[in-house]
C-alpha cells in the first residue's frame, strides 16, 4: 500500500512546514549537521507513514517534536540511563535581575542588546540536554508545558522545574560572558 | 511580600510589585533573544529538496518491512552512494536465502522502532478495544506484573505494514530499555513462526520468534541473541508469555 496522494498533500501543508524548526531543534540534539538532518528525515518518514493516525485539530508541530525526540532517544538508547548532571558552575539561587541592578546596567534591554547571538547559542549549548530541550521547546518553539511534557515524556512539574533551572543557568552563563566582555560596565 | 512564581502572576500582583514586573520583562527579553539567536542557526543547502525526495520515496514505496531495501539494510546502503546502487541491484541475490521468518523479523524490528517513535496519544494506541471486539476470544489482555522483569508501558494495534494484525505491547526491560512483544494470531502467520524459538540480530535489536498453542509471539529486545533466548525460555509453551516474561 503506498501513501494516498491527498494525504501526502495534507502532510506537506500541515507537517512539512515545520521542517526547519525541527531541524534547528535536531541540530541542538545531534553532534553534527548530517546527523541532525538524518534525524529530521527519519522523523518525517515515520510521521508520514503514521499520518493517517494523526488527529486533526491537535498540535501537529508538537506531534512532530514528539516523534523527533523519540527517534533521538531510540538512537541514544545506550545512553538512556545516563544520569542528568547539573552544570557544576550552576548556582540555583543566581538572579540575573539582582546582578543587573547591583551593577547598574540600565535595563534588561541594554543587557540583551550588548549580548551577541553566538554567545546566547554558546550558553544554550552548554546546558545539559534535558534543560536545553525544555528551554528550546518552550521559549523558542512556543509549546505549552503540557505539550512539552508529552514530547519529552516527563511529568508536568518536571517541565516547570527544568525550565526554571534552565533559565537561571542561562542567565548565569550570559552574565559571565557579559562580564568578560564589558568589564567596565559590570565589575 | 511573598511573590508567586512567574507562571502564576496575577494582574493585581503585577500592578503592585515592581520586582515581578522587572523579572517578567527580563524573562521576555531572554525569550526574544533566544528566538532570535536560535533562528540564526543555518539550514543546510538543499535540506528541503532532500527531505522532499525522501518523502517522495516513502509515498511510492510499498509497506514498510516488506522490502528489505526500505529497512535498515536499505538505509545502510543509501549512505554508501554509488556502491549502494550496485549493492541494491545485488540485494535480491543476497537475500535470496533468507527465510520468510527473517523477513518478518525485519518488519517487526522496523515496526518496533517506528511505533516507539509515535506519540502516546496517537490513535493506534486506542484501537485495542476495537481489535478485541473484532476477534473472538481474545485471551490476550493480561497485564504484565509491575514488580519484576519486563514492564508493560502501552498496548496498541500495530499501525504499520503486515505486522498489523495483532496487539503490540510496548515494554521496558529491567534496565529501562525499550522492548516490544508482538502477539500474532497463529492462523495468520503460522508458516513464519517456528515452535522452537529462533533469534535474529536486526540492526541494534534482537528479534526472537516462537509460537504457543494458539498465538504467535515475537520479542524485540535490545539484548543479545543469547540473552533474549534465555529470557523467553520460561514463557515457551504458554499462550500468555508476558506472565512468564514479567515473572523473571
Ligand atoms: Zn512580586
Ligand atoms: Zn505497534
Amino acid at each position: 500500500m503506498s501513501i494516498d496522494p491527498e494525504l501526502r498533500q495534507r502532510f506537506d501543508q500541515e507537517a512539512v512546514v515545520h521542517a526547519e524548526a525541527l531541524y534547528r531543534f535536531a541540530r541542538r540534539l545531534a553532534d553534527s549537521e548530517d546527523q541532525a538532518e538524518d534525524l529530521v528525515q527519519e522523523c518525517f518518514e515515520k510521521a508520514l507513514r503514521a499520518f493517517h493516525q494523526y488527529k486533526p485539530g491537535t498540535n501537529c508541530k508538537s506531534w512532530l517534536f514528539t516523534i523527533l525526540h523519540n527517534c533521538h532517544r531510540m538512537r541514544m538508547r545506550s545512553a538512556q540511563n545516563r544520569r542528568e548532571i547539573l552544570d557544576p558552575g550552576d548556582d540555583p539561587k543566581f538572579s540575573l535581575l539582582d546582578r543587573l541592578m547591583e551593577h547598574e546596567v540600565s535595563s534588561e534591554q541594554a543587557f540583551f542588546d550588548a549580548t551577541p547571538s553566538d554567545e546566547v547559542r554558546q550558553a544554550v549549548g552548554e546546558l545539559s540536554e534535558a534543560l536545553r530541550s525544555v528551554v528550546l521547546l518552550s521559549d523558542v518553539e512556543g509549546l505549552t508545558y503540557q505539550e512539552i511534557a508529552e514530547v519529552l515524556s516527563v511529568p508536568l512539574g518536571t517541565v516547570r522545574s527544568r525550565l526554571n533551572r534552565a533559565r537561571t543557568s542561562l542567565g548565569q552563563k550570559l552574565w559571565k560572558l557579559f562580564r568578560e566582555r564589558v568589564p567596565a560596565l559590570a565589575r | 511580600m511573598q511573590c508567586p512564581s512567574l507562571d502564576d502572576l496575577t494582574p493585581v500582583h503585577l500592578n503592585e510589585c515592581e520586582r515581578c514586573r522587572k523579572l517578567l520583562a527580563l524573562q521576555e527579553g531572554l525569550r526574544a533573544k533566544l528566538r532570535q539567536s536560535e533562528g540564526e542557526v543555518p539550514i543546510p543547502q538543499g535540506f528541503q529538496e532532500r527531505l522532499k525526495a525522501r518523502l517522495d520515496r516513502v509515498e511510492r514505496a510499498p509497506e514498510r518491512g516488506r522490502l528489505a531495501s526500505s529497512g535498515w539494510i536499505g538505509r545502510a546502503f543509501r549512505s554508501f552512494g554509488l556502491a549502494a546502487c550496485l549493492a541494491l541491484a545485488l540485494l535480491p541475490w543476497l537475500t535470496r536465502n533468507q527465510s520468510s521468518s527473517f523477513r518478518l523479523s525485519e518488519a517487526l524490528a522496523e515496526h518496533h522502532s517506528a511505533c516507539w517513535a509515535l506519540p502516546k496519544n496517537s490513535r493506534c494506541a486506542s484501537d485495542w478495544e476495537a481489535w478485541s471486539q473484532a476477534h473472538q476470544n481474545p485471551e490476550v489482555p493480561v497485564p504484565l506484573s509491575a514488580s519484576a522483569g519486563l514492564q508493560e508501558q502501552e498496548r496498541r494495534i500495530c499501525p504499520f505494514g503486515d505486522v498489523g494484525k495483532g496487539p503490540h505491547l510496548l515494554l521496558h526491560d529491567p534496565k529501562g530499555r525499550q522492548a516490544s512483544l508482538f502477539v500474532l494470531p497463529l492462523a495468520e502467520s503460522q508458516d513464519r513462526l517456528p515452535k522452537r524459538p529462533v533469534a535474529y540480530r536486526i540492526g541494534t535489536d534482537t528479534v526472537a520468534l516462537w509460537h504457543g498453542p494458539h498465538w504467535g509471539f515475537a520479542l524485540v529486545s535490545p539484548a543479545s541473541e543469547n540473552e533474549t533466548l534465555e529470557w523467553i525460555q520460561p514463557a515457551l509453551g504458554s499462550d500468555q508469555p508476558w506472565l512468564y516474561l514479567a515473572a523473571r
